[in-house]
């Protein structure tokens, strides 16, 4: 009998064996296709490039003197920069794949960073000391693209206003801003040149998935929270508090621009494009209903904010634009599917076989 | 049809009754095989394997296929809907998150980990509840009015117990995948073998399948204290020690918990059923419906 045994527990450990090491790399099995390499490409490095050109071209006009027309490009050119850098920013996979990339955004960018800074005084500070613009700009809160906003638009004031705060005390106003400019552009070509020459991003399909969803969810959440919520008093902190104060490009009223960049930025990741996306690598991958969810809630978050003029119009202290809570709520709803998504990808079944009594 | 009658099982990785992990078991037994030649020979023999109690546990076993697949798998929650929900509740409770950044292999081997010990841990006091709460047992029963033990007893549970068990893994690995998002983000995953987590699939290779069977195998005082042997969990079947050893994997919850009976205290041999004031019946009618009511007597 145990000769019997014996020899029927090694055929089943062969056959056993022969399995091993096929598991499941959860969260799902990927085919091999070139979407990441796609949106790397069309995606991540267009819009680092495009932000390098933007910094650069910023920098033209301030030669001398400016005068109004000068003022409203280096305006208008914010305005691009602002954008692009929205694109980059939302779309920073690069911290997955190289640990000296973690901290650049955070350099760059000071909105809701949780510390208690205010850059307009420290860059008041800064323009109103004699030391070398340079050192007196030694914060990299006075150079990120929170204190360029304030060097561009001051808080808001008239054209002419602003005109007189550039060309006051021998420009240093413009050096300033040429100061922030170098130092963006200097993080903006660490980030190009990762998305340019690595291919940590491209080596593993998995795990460029997982990051780019968590960089998704993380953007709707930080979308839907910081840039919508706080201000408009909808999130449970601020509840029935609104201040416009906490928009995120207040002096320049860009904070709607900002918005729709994030989105068209989704768009393009998830969005139906003419090149190969995350979008439609997830449909590749059986995914297909929770993207076309995922794309009407982008349409429909899109079109709301075409019904805004500005976000700071929308919300006052005293009145709230309505819509306001159905943004909030749509891209909620935005966020929520991305999470689906993710979990879906998991594949967690309902399991009531083995988890039996014993 | 062949999938409905659950004859698929013996063939399917995921369940204990893959017919490699049973004939490992038998392989992991063979050094006790010496000490226990008329255990084996009882385990073959017609009298458990013809046993009313046994032919009940075939027939079962093919029935409750279908219950599974017709009543229970609807009513259950999905896991994916519980872990969807926890981690927006997370957002909303505790606000964000700045995701922490670990190596690939951490996180695999946490979540991997973290799944199976948490899973244990609540089919530990789900299955403490079914003996102590009255009504619960009433259903449990039927598992326990096993008067001999073969594999396919594990399968001998009353379709509410499967419920229970059901809803209980939903909300675990609900809970433990809605954390690891909320801290982690995506890139969770389980560590597998056979698409089975690897600390469960450890844990059907080896001692599992012994555990309804007449085969002792004892893994000693000390490592009976961190893990559950077959020899303990057929204790748990006696008449004597029904009420004890209720841990599935892992023997710490039973020895934190003050449950845990080591093998050494088992007598030459054991008698395995219901204890001495319980109704036993080994007719499938009588096992699904004497549960709902007292009064029935099926």
């Amino acid at each position: 009998m145990i000769n019997t045994i014996t020899k029927l527990t090694l055929v089943a450990l062969i056959v056993l064996l022969n399995g091993c090491g096929s598991g499941n790399d959860s969260p799902t099995a990927l085919p091999e296709v070139n979407a990441f390499e796609s949106l790397q490409t069309n995606v991540l490095e267009a819009h680092g490039n495009a932000l390098i050109s933007a910094l650069e071209e910023a920098e033209q006009p301030l030669t001398g003197t400016l005068s109004q027309s000068d003022v409203e490009t280096l305006q208008n050119n914010f305005e691009t920069i602002m954008k692009e850098w929205k694109s980059v920013q939302n779309a920073y996979v690069a911290a997955d794949f190289d640990s000296a990339l973690i901290d650049i955004p955070q350099l760059m960018d000071f909105f809701h960073t949780g510390k208690s800074l205010d850059i307009a005084s420290d860059v008041d500070t800064a323009l109103a000391s004699t030391v070398n613009i340079e050192d007196a700009l030694f914060k990299n809160s006075s150079k990120s693209i929170t204190a360029l906003e304030y060097l561009v638009f001051a808080n808001g004031e008239s054209l002419s206003q602003i005109v007189t705060l550039m060309n006051a005390n021998n420009g240093r106003r413009i050096e300033a801003i040429k100061v922030s400019l170098a130092y963006l552009k200097v993080k903006a070509q660490i980030i190009a040149h990762f998305y340019k020459n690595d291919s940590k991003f491209i080596a593993d399909d998995l795990d460029a998935a997982n990051s780019v969803a968590n960089v998704l969810i993380d953007s709707a959440f930080r979308l839907k929270e910081f840039r919508i919520g706080e201000p408009a008093g909808i999130v449970a902190k601020y509840a029935d508090d609104p201040d416009p104060e906490r928009l995120e490009y207040l002096k320049s009223e860009l904070s709607l621009v900002a918005v729709k960049a994030i989105l068209l930025t989704h768009q393009e990741i998830m969005g139906e494009q003419s090149y190969e996306n995350f979008g439609s690598f997830a449909i590749e991958n059986s995914a297909e209903e929770v993207v076309t969810n995922i794309r009407v809630q982008l349409k429909l978050a899109l079109g709301l904010v075409a019904e805004f003029s500005t976000l700071e119009d929308a919300i006052s202290t005293t009145a709230i634009d309505p819509k306001i809570q159905t943004l909030y709520d749509t891209i909620k709803e935005l966020q929520r599917l991305y999470f689906e998504s993710l979990i879906q990808a998991l594949n967690l079944t309902e399991e009531i076989i083995e988890s039996d009594g014993d | 049809m062949f999938e409905a009658f659950g004859f698929e099982y013996f063939f399917d990785s995921s369940k204990r009754i893959y017919i490699p992990y049973m004939l490992f078991s038998l392989l992991f037994a063979l050094p006790f095989f010496w000490k226990q030649k008329t255990m084996f020979k009882k385990q073959f023999s017609k009298e458990v394997l013809l046993h009313p109690s046994a032919k009940l546990d075939y027939l079962y076993f093919v029935v409750v296929s279908f219950v599974k697949v017709l009543l229970i798998l609807p009513l259950l929650i999905g896991v994916n809907e519980v872990a969807l929900w926890i981690v927006l509740q997370m957002q909303d409770m505790f606000g964000y998150m700045q995701r922490i950044r670990v190596s690939k292999t951490v996180l695999l081997l946490s979540y991997t980990g973290t799944l199976f010990v948490v899973s244990d841990f609540t089919r530990y006091w789900l299955h403490r509840l079914m003996h102590t709460v009255p009504l619960l047992w009433r259903f449990h029963k039927v598992h326990h009015s096993a008067e001999v033990l073969n594999p396919l007893t594990f399968y001998r549970v009353h379709p509410v117990e499967n419920l229970l068990f059901g809803l209980r893994y939903a909300l675990t690995t609900g809970l433990v995948t809605a954390v690891f998002i909320y801290f982690f983000g995506a890139g969770i995953g389980l560590v597998e073998v056979l698409g089975v987590n690897v600390f469960a699939f450890v844990f059907m290779l080896f001692g599992s399948n012994l555990r309804h069977s007449h085969i002792a195998v004892s893994y000693g005082d000390v490592f009976e204290k961190w893990i559950i042997s077959p020899s303990q969990h057929q204790l748990h079947h006696s008449k004597q020690y029904t009420h004890r050893n209720f841990g599935s994997a892992l023997a710490f919850w039973d020895r934190w918990f003050g449950t845990l009976t080591l093998s050494k205290k088992k007598s030459k041999t054991l008698t395995f059923g219901l204890p001495k004031n319980e109704v036993t019946t080994h007719s499938l009618l009588g096992a699904f419906l004497n549960p709902f009511n007292k009064n029935i007597k099926l």
